[in-house]
């Protein structure tokens, strides 16, 4: 029997079409068996490696004989088993573990996956080899930085953050923002992993700020390829402002004179998060009158100012809180309100007065708080 | 030959092209999803599950849920988004004038209390009458309002929100307990985004406590079934693949998240849509390239949103009509962006595609179906040749559903039993026999709908969360 | 004189790695130990238990270390709980101290310097 070439032609097609259906199912049951078998196994073999690893930290077991039992195993699997551990522990203790990875050869392998591995081993290396804290390995993490690939830059910050080494720090700032797509919350959050060690390096940074010296730190093309995602340069306001961020969120007091210093200087955005750097820190310089930030042009400083006013209960400011319940910005309205609601009798007085007042804008506003500070 | 076969002859194959493009295009899709999902597994792995959970990194968040006559739902949903991970949140519920017990249902349950809330009308909204914060849960605010449709319900939400980022979640939604902080951890490693939304999966037969999915089963109903094969080809690697090639349209109204100063500049939900999730992302993608603003539309598949899914042939219908409508009121609503260099991928891929494939489509397929069997019994076209071709093309079709089975298997394996996939897979060859042509039949009443006549939302027999059944009036 | 065999201690901490190791420690120091891994297990079993300490990790599923705090501090006034956390929650520190938590400690720290802080709160009972 003759067929029809054509014919021929499509029930080739077809049995290949057919042949790939079943091809996918196979590999749909052979996927879920494949991962039932390896999670049982990464469950036993965890409950072994605990029982080794409490031995050890503990004296019961020596580094030989615990290194011994460990290794040759599955890197990966080694690294999600102490991850929890190098995150909590500190001193004496991490160091142990930290020993115990390097005899494994686990710091040795994910050395080589620094080095040599394609975008996803990297970006796992530079976590790993920063939770261990490596200092050997800072150099080549600093490399990354430069990297076209956004995801690898965002990696090799993380890393250097985990590894707690203050050097970096400044590099990975700028490359975070000159070199990724990141927002200042999604900078800082990193940043803050360096820990306050870096409270110092940022001081010094600002107090040349201070001193006014642009060039300093920032101002530099990290990169002068055609990868700088956002501007030619890191712009220097931005840049200041996440460094105060950051001493904020260390809680950073040592720095309050500086703050108080740079504020006489500063434009609005830099205005703007030194208040909430005071907010964060709990506390403001002494001395600080906030009368001319609660009257700024800028709405964001207004609202930060009356934020930051509750911390200095200062009455003299009252008459300006209270025109600002009528202040344009919902935002300012509110917060002014909700201090007024903290400061006692003379607040409550104020509040109660504008809620039944004519203006219906300022009055909203009071009723609102008044309802607030009920709760 | 006369002019009328071979005119018939050229559709034939015109069809049978028709269905081996839109097939492969999609198969396409999900392989570049493919790409993606690697590409999230890379950044997951790389991650660090230590963060602090600190408010300044993290924008805080306003869940608005629009409610209309949702009795049965509202409860469930209110305490899956107060189980919501998040350092600063707050929930607004929305009740657009609804006739049953759905505002007494939240005051009983969550000793509400009328207060003096404070907004300003930055969109345009139907009055609203009053609003009420919980006393046992202060992120919970219910808004009281005249009713005026989904979209005005947001609206109102929106203007009673004052945080940067609002979430939309539909009032028959279960969200994942930390789905805001993964959608949101996006939002802060790309200022470029506007919108992102999330995976939707069928709730429907799956064990729920306390507003969390704790038990994920294959539901036993038949509709169900296929469209739970429909959301993983679509909904999920669809979009994945989508969004990959930033040519991202739609974002569920179940599960979508928004910065709050975009969708203001864009000017709102659209009142009188009923695709309104859709039409924002048009029109928002459009207000921003006239601000000459860099912006990213993004789809994320990890944070996944539960949703009861209707289970007969009525209810589906009714709401593929809706969708249809939907597709085309945003469709033609937002022509300047079809095949617009300026608006990428968006412009260039997606828009004709949604335009041929999905608005156009239905109309092809019936009457390629008709001509199809007109031509066969009329002897003009050779039978094997055409059966095989026909063969051919359901094929590919059943390649592509089964291929996001294999996807849903390798990263997701949601579904606890082995022959489950065997159940789906089973549906998967059902859908392109059979679930499909009656697709195509709804849609295209849907097209009818919106040139002829219907105007409303329809109404949707909602099944409770909880089994049994809850009694109406409860 | 305390007889180390005798005594109880509640290790309230979800992360169960680090649940294990302080509880190994414990163990090799001679006390008995009963983990638990979220909060509502904690309050139960510190109130139905006869403990002779808590160590309280302030972040736990279902319900949070403060909590727990503020119910058990109700019913046993004058028993000794040391508080575990992360050192940028500051607020949540104070705030557990203000409650009556004899002593605390955060992480990243060393379970040995815990052991000794443990065992200083139980002398002074």
């Amino acid at each position: 029997m003759v067929i029809d070439p054509y014919l021929q032609i499509l029930l080739i097609i077809i049995a290949v079409l057919a042949g790939m259906i079943i091809l996918l199912l196979a590999a749909m049951v052979m996927s879920r068996l494949l991962v039932s078998l390896n999670s049982q196994k990464y469950r036993l073999k965890t409950q072994e490696w605990e029982d080794i690893y409490l031995s050890y930290l503990y004296g019961d077991l020596s580094l030989e004989e615990a290194a011994g039992l460990m290794e040759g195993e599955k890197p990966y699997w080694l690294w999600k088993f102490f991850a929890p551990y190098l995150e909590v522990l500190d001193g004496h203790d991490f160091e142990k573990t930290k020993t115990l990875c390097r005899e494994i050869g686990l710091i040795h392998h994910y050395q080589k996956k620094l080095h040599r591995g394609g975008a996803a081993g990297k970006a796992v290396a530079a976590r790993v080899l920063g939770a261990l804290r490596c200092r050997e390995s800072v150099s080549e993490m600093l490399n990354l930085l430069h990297s076209k690939t956004p995801f690898l830059v965002w990696a090799a910050a993380q890393g250097l953050a985990k590894s707690k080494e203050t050097d970096p720090f400044f590099p990975t700032a700028q490359a975070l923002l000159g070199n990724t797509f990141f927002t200042y919350e999604g900078a800082t959050e990193i940043l803050a992993g360096f820990g306050e060690n870096v409270g110092p390096q940022i001081v010094w940074y600002l107090e040349k700020e201070v001193e006014q010296l642009p060039e300093v730190g920032v101002g530099q093309n990290i990169n002068s390829s055609k990868s700088i995602v956002r501007k030619d340069m890191v712009d220097p306001v931005d840049f200041r402002s996440m460094m105060i961020d950051l001493l904020g969120f260390f809680k950073y007091r040592q720095a309050l004179p500086l703050l108080q210093n740079l504020l006489e200087k500063a434009d609005e955005e830099t205005t703007v998060h030194i208040l909430k750097a005071f907010l964060n820190m709990g506390e403001v310089p002494a001395n600080l009158d906030l009368k001319p930030y609660l009257e700024h042009r800028y709405w964001v400083v207004r609202n930060f100012s009356a934020r930051v006013w509750k911390l200095t209960g200062d009455r003299q400011a009252l008459p300006v809180l209270e025109k600002l319940l009528s202040d344009q910005n919902w935002w300012v309205r509110f917060n002014a309100a909700e201090a007024l609601g903290s400061a006692g009798q003379p607040g409550l007085e104020i509040l109660k007065q504008k809620s039944a007042g004519d203006e219906q804008v300022a009055a909203a506003i009071s009723s609102y708080a008044l309802s607030r500070s009920e709760v | 030959m006369s002019t009328w076969v071979i005119i018939l002859i050229f559709y034939n194959i015109f069809v049978l092209f028709y269905f081996i493009s839109i097939n492969g295009f999609y198969l396409l899709l999900v392989l570049i999803s493919y790409r993606g999902l690697q590409g999230q597994r890379m950044a997951e792995r790389a991650a660090d599950r230590y963060r602090p959970f600190r408010s300044e990194f993290y924008k805080p968040l306003t869940v608005i849920i629009p409610a209309y006559n949702e009795e049965a739902t509202i409860v469930e949903t209110a305490y899956s988004a107060l189980a919501l991970r998040y350092p600063e949140f707050e929930i607004i519920i929305v009740n657009d004038g609804s006739k049953d017990h759905t505002l007494g249902v939240l005051e009983e349950k969550f000793n509400l209390e009328e207060y003096a809330r404070d907004f300003s009308l930055d969109i345009s909204c139907n009055t609203i009458h009053s609003i009420y914060r919980s006393k046992d849960y202060p992120r919970l605010v219910v808004v009281d309002k005249q009713n005026g449709g989904k979209s005005d319900a947001l609206n109102a939400g929106i203007n009673v929100s004052q945080f940067p980022l609002f979430c939309n979640i539909d009032s028959d939604s279960l969200i994942d307990a930390d789905s805001l902080l993964k959608v949101v951890d996006l939002f802060a490693k790309d200022w470029r985004i506007v919108a992102a939304g999330g995976t939707i999966r069928a709730a429907n037969h799956c064990s729920i406590e306390a507003g969390n999915v704790t038990g994920i089963k294959l539901s036993p109903k038949f509709w169900v079934r296929f469209q739970i094969v429909e959301y993983l080809r679509a909904f999920l690697f669809g979009r994945i693949g989508w969004s990959f090639i930033g040519g991202l349209m739609i974002l569920s109204g179940a599960f979508s998240i928004y910065r709050r100063k975009a969708v203001v500049q864009a000017g709102g939900y659209k009142l009188d849509t009923v695709g309104e999730d859709m039409e924002l992302v048009l029109r928002i993608q459009r207000a921003m390239k006239k601000a000459n603003r860099e912006y990213r539309v993004v789809f994320i598949s990890d944070p996944v949103c539960w949703t009861q899914v209707p289970e007969n042939y009525r209810g589906l219908q009714t709401q593929r009509r809706r969708w249809q409508r939907g597709l085309t009121e945003s469709l033609f609503g937002n022509f300047e962006m079809c095949l617009n260099p300026q608006y990428g991928a968006t412009g260039m891929i997606s828009y004709p595609f949604f335009l041929f494939f999905e608005f156009l489509g239905p109309v092809i397929e019936i009457t390629g179906y008709l001509v199809f069997i007109f031509s066969v019994l009329s002897g003009i076209i050779n039978p094997p040749f055409v059966i095989l071709f026909l063969s051919a093309a359901i094929l590919l079709g059943i390649l592509l559903s089964t291929s996001a089975l294999l996807m849903e298997e390798l990263y997701y394996r949601s579904y606890p039993r082995l022959r489950d996939i065997f159940i789906l897979f089973g549906f998967a060859v059902l859908e392109n026999l059979f679930y499909r042509q009656l697709h195509a039949w709804w849609r295209i009443r849907g097209l009818i709908d919106y040139f002829f006549k219907k105007r409303t939302w329809g109404s949707l027999e909602r099944r409770s969360f909880t089994e049994p059944l809850k009694p109406l009036g409860k | 004189m305390s007889e180390p065999e005798a005594k109880k201690i509640l290790v309230a901490e979800d992360d169960p790695g680090l649940n294990r190791l302080i509880s190994f420690k414990l163990e090799k120091e001679g006390y008995r130990v009963l983990p638990v891994f979220d909060g509502k297990e904690a309050l139960k079993t510190a109130l139905e238990e006869e403990i002779s300490a808590i160590v309280l990790d302030i972040m736990m599923p279902f319900l949070e270390g403060i909590q727990v705090l503020k119910k058990v501090r109700i019913a046993k006034p004058h028993l000794p709980v040391i508080v575990l956390s992360v050192k940028s929650r500051e607020g949540d520190l104070h705030q557990a101290l203000e409650l009556g938590a004899n002593d605390y400690m955060t992480k990243p720290f060393q379970p040995e310097k815990l052991i000794e802080h443990l065992q200083k709160i139980m002398r002074n009972n």
